[in-house]
């Protein structure tokens, strides 16, 4: 889904990219959403041509079940999508708000995937409509239902109509009535969907004096919220109160609310990856008064029996690194796995899953053709050769570029080229994109700045810095290769090659016995 | 498996240099740039070891291995004798070392300048002379240890491409072997000149200079980025153009890179760095006002 | 065509009649007038070479072999310290095989400083190959450096046509000069099959291994002892051609004398003159010319001299430590078949010291009148410097 992501992931792959240890990394993100706006393909070519046998049910349609799908498709199988609500696209459509992602964009992207011949089910909750049970007739089952229900602070007046969930809001803004400017409204949350609350809120209130204020515990630097995120809302005129957990709840007579807040501290392990928020309760506390009180603090699963089929610990459907669950059947992903809250870790762990599911049922040991397809040293693997293995594999899907084996002194530093981005004044009174795309011109600069880092583009520097003419590209194959009659083994190709295609390796030293 | 050679390429593989050479790069370049109608002299230093011998030649044109001070001369003598033949494009081109340019060859070669005689002189400079085991010579750079300066060579290095300017020839460019295309480019614009043409291209060498012989292209490129070694050109004595605008990297990255530098002080280092600038803003300088010797 | 001319411009005409096809070359008296010669024909456009006005002599000829190499006719001349600094491609040319013509104009050596004849500078060059000439007049010289062209490009070596430093370089006189159809007849054009050719391309003199550099030079060897009849058929043909030959040697009343005067160079053609006084007073000397230098004609000065009682060698020139390079040449020819005959060596004449008739014949009287020969060079005739017997 380039257009979902060219738009809102977090890019994690512009904080690794090597260019930002040269200059700035390279503008990935907007890479992904110019190629979904000029660079589509027929995905049905994606189609294998011997599809394979069996039939799987996906449970869930945001990412985690969009991508699951997808992949399960691509690989030739019979997949069922199922989705509770009455249209698909999970937070996708009901989480991030349109001036993020456009829903017609959304709807071309989920449109393309169904064009595999994925089947829907929509309004079917399973565990309330169907059974868990009644997906045995499947092959295997995905599990990516996500975490729907907010989670409650203040159990007594959740049933209050001043205190609503953040992602319910989210998920139809106009059903609550908060236009109205002169609401006072506090935001309680300092992650994404305490900011998208409050950009929504802000529009539906065509900007001006908001009455809007973002408090929660987490330092500036703390805060779970993408820094874009938090810089663009502050600029939208937004106040964010760092520092601060909610203490008690006062109801002034009739609908008007008072907060009590108190300091917090936050430590996050980086290790166990665990946060714990410490109130300090003393003297300081800060009173703030409210008509409405929107929650953000988190979200819990609806899980409708299924921790009756498979593990569920502390909310989070229990799996291992492939995806699979207790039940051998059954897999799961996105959001109910527990693992990062973003779309791109969404959608690799639809794909995760259908790897596994198709190794469960083609009989494969996993981890083994885990290891055969394993891009570099993480999580990532190469699925189109685990499809349809190429009939010339020269990559090596096992290295690993780093900056370091960047020839640096084959390139000139150059600043980023960014997507121009609305300005707050006026963006702040629409629903429309904040941020637009690159335009051509930006494209074809930005791509110049891109190392290409292991990949070789025939730049020829090899040919060109080899003393010996030893490099040669194959007339046949197109390939470079090496005369190894002449070459000398110096290894100045694999210096000049500025982006470490070509590796100097150490023979194995072997003793032959003399006499 | 039978490997087609690239027809660009105007010498073969097989030759003798060391390997990581970079003067066997430079050399391949020139080549490259002269092309086939060509006819070469060499003299004795490394490019007389990659030329080979008997039975054997590494270039695909016509060679003459010549005494060591006559590179300029020899090339005189066939570039005037195929005029009586009336051929007039034949290139040729003189193939020496820095010894054998700017010591032993110097005479040769401002006569034949005086004289304007229609050939490229190419000097591969590996600043010391390396065939003969890395003795000094006056191409060796200030401050550089060599086989017969074991304390560091005390005197600067003689500026050849100046030195050739100011003979007012054609052509007179400074070029490095691992700034490809720009080598190329310069020898390819000598061809379209008539007269004395004169190509300086400086040719790190791992053997001499003491560095890991892959990191060749890194060493030549940092000569020129630091600004010790600029890439200019200079047209008739008088016309200056800097054809590449160096990124200014730490003149240390360079130098103590290189074990022939490794015993340079603080103090070395600063002498260094101000005559590099001197240097570079002579050049700049010149560059604007088209200045006349 | 008989002009009233000086060695050097004789020289001159001889090289331009040759048609070479380049010319480098450096001044250095006594040869400039050659050089200006030529620079004068070349100006007014009626030398057809190309002339190379180098910085050095080192060039010059550095210039002639390339240019040899690249298939044309080359010509260069120059004297005393040119020909030393030149010393190291005199090695080079003949290993190279290249048939370059150059003429020297003997003159004596720094240091000191002298300008005059002395046959040192191009003997000194005796080992690096070349084919060498001691001419004794203009005509000789013109018609020897025409012979050599034909000699040179025949057994592919090198040629030295030497002349004397203002003895004949600047004295003039009457001389044939031949025209240009008959040379042209006699000398073809100069189409070697080896050549700097980028039709054909070659490595020229490249490093070779020690056999195969032995090889190469017994190669050489071979075409200089080719060399020798060679020059003699050249020499047959050109008198047929033009009436003037002068064979490798000159003999001059050699037939029934007794006591015989060897030598080469201009102290020949004074001999005549004080040989022709001694005849009348009824002496049997005789004089034997060398003028092919190298390679050396063993044979045929074995023959000529096989009636000879006594030999007296005059040298314009010396080996320090050793004696008169052609006595030491002649006495190392001769003693294989004529050791029984003594050879009385003297150097008379360095720094171009004037050798008259009467130093000739005091030559012969002194030999005439000793025993036996002695062993070092007799420097004085006054006082009969010699030490040793």
């Amino acid at each position: 889904m380039p257009g979902v992501c060219g738009r809102v992931c977090y890019n994690p792959c512009e904080m690794e990219c090597n260019r930002g240890h040269f200059d700035q990394p390279v503008n990935i993100r907007s890479f992904e959403r110019f190629l979904s706006e000029h660079g589509q393909v027929d995905i049905k070519k994606d189609i294998p041509i011997n599809s394979r046998i069996g039939k799987i049910a996906v449970v869930g349609s945001g990412p985690a079940g969009l991508s699951a799908s997808y992949h399960l498709a691509r690989l030739g199988y019979d997949v069922t999508l199922f989705e509770s609500k009455s249209e698909l696209g999970g937070m996708l459509r009901f989480g991030i708000p349109s001036y993020r992602l456009p829903r017609s964009i959304l709807d071309c992207e989920i449109e393309r995937i169904l064009s595999l011949g994925i089947q829907t089910r929509l309004k079917t909750t399973i565990g309330k409509d169907l059974g868990w049970n009644d997906l045995e007739s499947f092959d295997a089952v995905f599990i990516s239902n996500g975490l729907q229900s907010g989670k409650a602070l203040f159990e007594t007046i959740a049933s209050d109509d001043s205190i609503l969930m953040g992602v319910d809001f989210l998920a139809d803004p106009q059903k609550y009535f908060l236009e109205d400017k002169t609401q006072k409204t506090l935001i309680i949350g300092g992650g994404n969907v305490a900011i998208d609350v409050a950009r929504t809120l802000l529009r539906l209130r065509h900007g001006g004096k908001n009455n809007i204020t973002i408090l929660c515990p987490e330092s500036r630097n703390q805060m779970p919220a993408l820094s874009e995120e938090v810089k663009e809302v502050l600029e939208e005129g937004i106040t964010i109160l760092n520092g601060w957990v909610p203490h008690q709840l006062h109801k002034d007579g009739g609908k008007l609310l008072s907060l009590d807040f108190c300091p917090a501290e936050v430590k996050i392990d980086e290790e166990s990856a665990t946060v714990k928020i410490i109130p300090i309760i003393g003297e300081d506390i800060q009173k703030h008064t409210a008509d409405k009180i929107i929650l953000a603090i988190g979200q819990t699963m609806k899980s409708f029996n299924l921790d009756k089929v498979i593990k569920i610990r502390e909310g989070t459907i229990v799996v291992d690194q492939f995806g699979r669950t207790s039940h051998r059947k059954v897999f799961s992903g996105g959001d109910s796995i527990g693992g990062k809250p973003f779309v791109a870790d969404a959608i690799a762990s639809g794909k995760m899953g259908a790897f596994a599911i198709s190794c469960f049922l083609d009989g494969k040991d996993t981890e083994k053709e885990f290891l055969a397809f394993q891009v570099g040293n993480c999580q990532n693997k190469n699925f189109q050769h685990f499809i349809d293995a190429p009939k010339k594999n020269s990559d090596n899907l096992k290295k690993v570029v780093l900056f370091d084996r960047i020839n640096t002194l084959f390139f000139s530093l150059s600043a980023r080229n960014n997507p121009n981005k609305m300005e707050p004044k006026y963006r702040i009174r629409t629903f429309e994109e904040v941020i637009a795309g690159l335009e051509s011109k930006q494209f074809e600069e930005e791509i110049k700045r891109c190392f290409k880092c292991g990949t070789c583009i025939d730049c020829e520097n090899c040919i060109d810095f080899c003393p010996d003419m030893s490099i040669f590209k194959d007339a046949k194959s197109g390939f470079y290769d090496f005369d190894y009659d002449y070459c000398k083994g110096c290894g100045i190709c694999s210096v000049a090659c500025p982006r470490n295609v070509i590796d100097m390796v150490v023979e194995k030293n072997e003793v032959v016995s003399i006499g | 498996m039978y490997r087609e050679y690239d027809t660009r390429d105007n010498m073969y593989p097989g030759h003798l240099a060391c390997s990581g050479c970079g003067e066997a790069l430079g050399l391949k370049l020139v080549l490259q740039a002269v092309g086939r109608n060509s006819i070469a002299v060499v003299v004795p230093s490394c490019l007389a070891i990659i030329l080979g011998s008997y039975p054997h030649s590494t270039f695909k044109i016509p060679v003459l291995h010549a005494a060591f001070e006559t590179a300029a001369s020899s090339a005189a003598g066939i570039s005037n004798a195929l005029l009586t033949q009336a051929d007039e494009d034949t290139v040729v081109v003189a193939l020496a070392g820095d010894g054998g340019t700017s010591d032993i060859g110097f005479q040769a070669l401002s006569g034949a300048a005086d004289r304007n005689e229609n050939i490229i002189y190419c000097c591969f400079d590996n600043e010391a002379y390396m065939n003969t085991g890395n003795q000094v010579n006056s191409s060796t750079p200030q401050f550089a240890w060599t086989m017969t300066t074991p304390l560091g060579k005390t005197g600067g290095k003689k500026n050849m491409v100046e030195i050739m300017g100011s003979h007012k020839i054609p052509y007179s460019a400074s070029t490095c072997s691992c700034f490809p295309d720009d080598l190329r480019i310069k020898v390819m614009e000598a061809k379209k000149l008539k007269g004395m043409k004169y190509i300086h291209v400086l040719s790190p060498c791992p053997t001499g200079w003491r560095y890991p012989e892959r990191l060749t292209p890194n060493i030549g490129r940092l000569a020129v980025e630091t600004k010790y070694y600029p890439l200019y050109e200079i047209r008739s004595g008088r016309e200056v153009k800097i054809t590449h605008y160096p990124k200014n990297l730490p003149l240390k990255d360079y130098l103590l890179a290189q074990g022939r530098f490794k015993h340079l002080t603080q103090k070395d280092l600063e002498v260094i760095q101000k005559e590099v600038d001197r240097n570079w803003n002579e050049l700049t300088r010149r560059e604007d006002q088209n200045y006349t010797y | 065509m008989r002009l009233f001319l000086s060695g050097n411009h004789a020289a001159a005409y001889g090289a331009r009649l040759a048609k070479p096809q380049i010319i480098a070359a450096y001044p250095i008296t006594p040869q400039t007038p050659l050089y200006e010669k030529l620079s004068e024909w070349d100006s007014q456009g009626v030398l057809g070479a190309r002339m190379m006005k180098v910085e050095s002599e080192h060039s010059a000829m550095a210039a002639c072999i390339s240019a040899s190499l690249t298939g044309v006719r080359t010509f260069t001349a120059t004297s005393s310290q040119g020909i030393a600094l030149m010393h190291e491609l005199l090695h080079y040319a003949s290993g190279a095989r290249v048939p370059i013509v150059m003429v020297n104009v003997n003159r004596s050596l720094a240091a000191p400083w002298g300008f005059w004849s002395e046959q040192t500078d191009s003997l000194s060059q005796r080992d690096t190959g070349w084919l060498q000439f001691y001419t004794a007049d203009n005509q000789e010289a013109l018609d020897t450096v025409i012979q050599a062209y034909k000699i040179s490009e025949t057994v592919f070596l090198p040629t030295i046509v030497s002349l004397e430093a203002f003895l004949t370089s600047h004295l003039m006189e009457p001389v044939e000069v031949p025209d240009q159809k008959s040379v042209d007849a006699f000398l073809p054009p100069f189409e070697p099959v080896f050549k700097l050719d980028t039709n054909k391309p070659a490595a020229f003199c490249q490093i070779v291994s020690q056999s195969e550099y032995a090889k190469f030079r017994i190669n050489r060897q071979m075409a200089m002892e080719d060399a020798l009849q060679v020059t003699e058929a050249v020499d047959k043909e050109y008198e047929r051609e033009f009436g003037r030959g002068y064979g490798l040697i000159e003999c001059y009343h050699l037939n029934d004398a007794e006591n015989v005067l060897v030598t080469a160079g201009t102290i020949g053609s004074t001999a005549r003159v004080a040989i022709d006084e001694l005849r009348e007073e009824g002496k049997k000397v005789g004089l034997l010319r060398i003028r092919l230098f190298r390679p050396f004609p063993k044979t045929l000065l074995i023959e000529s001299l096989k009636h000879a009682k006594k030999i007296a060698v005059i040298d314009r020139n010396i080996s320090p430590g050793q004696e008169g390079v052609f006595c030491e040449e002649l006495k190392s020819a001769l003693y294989s078949r004529l050791n029984g005959i003594p050879v009385f060596g003297f150097v008379l004449g360095l720094g171009g010291i004037n050798v008259s008739p009467e130093h000739i014949k005091q030559v012969f009287d002194i030999t005439d009148k000793m025993d036996n020969a002695p062993v070092n060079p007799i420097v004085d005739l006054e006082n009969k410097n010699v030490s040793g017997i």
